[in-house]
């Protein structure tokens, strides 16, 4: 799943969990699960800002 | 039939121009073409006031030493060099030679006439932008927040293109760029139609795209009025991607600067630009990182904290809860114990008090008892005729009894008078 998403969305995403986090609504069950998603959106994030993904290099080669 | 050689004509016409046309004359026209080899040549003409034709036109040269100085003074003042399209001011002598004929000497030019026309220019060409809305829509874009895919429009082979890559490729976070050059025609009239050219051929897969630079290398020197269309600054308004522009110009805003969405110095700096901008969004990721670690572990930490500080108050809570209560008891238990012996105090004085209130009123009985009968016996002892006697007193009888009253005396009559120690008769004289 984590491939398909957009930047754009990825950085909403995350933006919403530090929110949620932040305002105290976070409970500490669910704490984990969010953390561990929003960990790996910010990996994806810093992926797309630093490697162009292949396909768009791809695309734009020929 | 007397007739004269066409070089004789000329030089006639020649002489009488120089006998009557020998001053220097300020004109202003419009610079149709303009070569340079050593010595400047150029063609002047003047536009009809609506349409494009021409109603003059006069071939004029600058000779080499007087245009070193003039296009140094020219290229300070505007930035820009004498090229064709321009409007100039120029101060002129009027030649004709018999061969080459007609032609006009430039000897000075105000350059600020030119520039007050491109300035004039530009602003005609941006009311129109500004009466058809469209001045501010580039202007308006978002820049995406990934900012990756760069079309570029410079010359082909320019130096600017090629430093402005270098920049993009090694940045030193390893942000990813990936450019593509769509080439074009940087300088002079053909600036607008290949430009236009070009954002076609962007504009025909936009989704591959997240910009599109304008960039021109090699110095700021060369013409810029081919930036200062209309048909191009309207593309350019238009266009659905942000357009960043570097043409390179230290001071000089062409009308495509104005209308892009963000306008740079330098090639370089477009790079920087961009870079800047995905730096920023490289901080905003790692920030966001940053603050959701630090939140959780705050959270987790105060979580910990909280348990800990419950974990730890227990005992004391259980020792003061004992404390309290023992204490409530000793209290108890004081309370009983002095209320008792305040009891026992009081009833023990109390008996104590009744018991003296007892004897001294049992003793006060008694002694006002004897003092009564004291006074009885001392009033009987006093009373006892004897001790009246004794004091001096005498009972005075007649015939047996009392005499109390003087008066009931009568001469003669028999007194009896006792005294203490015996009684004596008298009579009354």
């Amino acid at each position: 799943m984590k491939e398909k998403i957009t930047y754009e969305q990825a950085i909403k995403r995350i933006e919403e969990i530090t929110r949620k986090v932040e305002s105290g609504e976070m409970d500490i069950d669910s704490l984990a699960a969010n953390l561990k998603e929003a960990k790996e959106l910010i990996n994806v994030c810093k992926e797309k800002l630093t490697k162009v993904e292949n396909d768009v290099q791809k695309i734009l080669e020929h | 039939m007397e007739s004269l050689s066409l070089y004789e004509l000329n030089n006639l016409v020649r002489r009488t121009l120089e006998l009557t046309m020998c001053d220097e004359y300020w004109i202003h026209a419009e610079i149709s073409e303009l070569r340079i080899n050593r010595h400047c040549y150029i063609e002047f003409a003047q536009k009809e006031q609506n349409g494009n034709g021409l109603i003059a036109k006069a071939r004029g040269q600058i000779w080499a030493n007087k245009w070193m100085i003039l296009s140094q003074y020219f290229q300070q003042t505007t930035g820009q060099t004498l090229s064709p399209g321009m409007k100039v001011l120029v101060k002129v002598q009027v030649t004709f030679h018999e061969l080459y004929g007609y032609s006009l000497n430039v000897v000075d030019i105000d350059p600020t006439y030119t520039l007050g026309d491109i300035a004039r220019k530009r602003k005609e060409i941006l009311e129109q932008l500004k009466a058809e809305g469209v001045d501010n829509m580039n202007k308006e874009l978002q820049l995406p927040r990934l900012l990756q895919r760069i079309a570029v429009i410079s010359a082909e082979g320019a130096a600017g293109y090629g430093d402005f890559c270098n920049q993009l490729e090694n940045n030193k976070r390893k942000l990813a760029f990936f450019t593509k050059l769509f080439p074009a025609v940087m300088q002079g009239k053909d600036v607008e139609p290949t430009i236009i050219a070009a954002l076609d051929k962007i504009a025909s897969n936009l989704n591959r795209w997240d910009a599109v630079v304008i960039i021109r290398g090699g110095g700021a020197t060369s013409d810029l009025s081919g930036f200062d269309t209309l048909e191009l600054a309207e593309n350019v308004a238009q266009f659905p991607l942000p357009i960043i522009t570097g043409i390179g110009h230290e001071r000089d805003f062409t009308v495509l600067d104005m209308i892009a969405h963000t306008r740079v110095k330098t090639p370089t700096a477009a790079a920087e630009f961009l870079i800047h901008h995905q730096e920023e969004e490289l901080d905003y990721v790692e920030e966001l990182a940053e603050k959701i670690t630090q939140t959780t572990s705050n959270i987790l930490f105060n979580e910990k904290k909280r348990l800990q500080l419950a974990t730890n108050k227990l005992p004391s809570l259980f020792t003061n809860l004992k404390l309290r209560e023992e204490a409530k008891m000793e209290r108890l238990m004081a309370y009983m114990h002095n209320r008792m012996t305040q009891q026992i105090m009081k009833d023990k004085s109390h008996t104590e008090l009744l018991e003296q209130q007892l004897t001294l009123l049992s003793r006060s009985l008694l002694d006002k008892e004897k003092n009564k009968l004291e006074v009885f016996e001392n009033k009987i002892k006093n009373a006892a005729p004897e001790r009246i006697l004794q004091l001096g007193f005498t009972i005075t009888r007649t015939n047996g009894k009392v005499v109390k009253d003087a008066s009931s005396i009568k001469k003669g009559d028999v007194l009896d008078t006792t005294f203490a120690n015996g009684t004596i008769k008298s009579i009354a004289e």
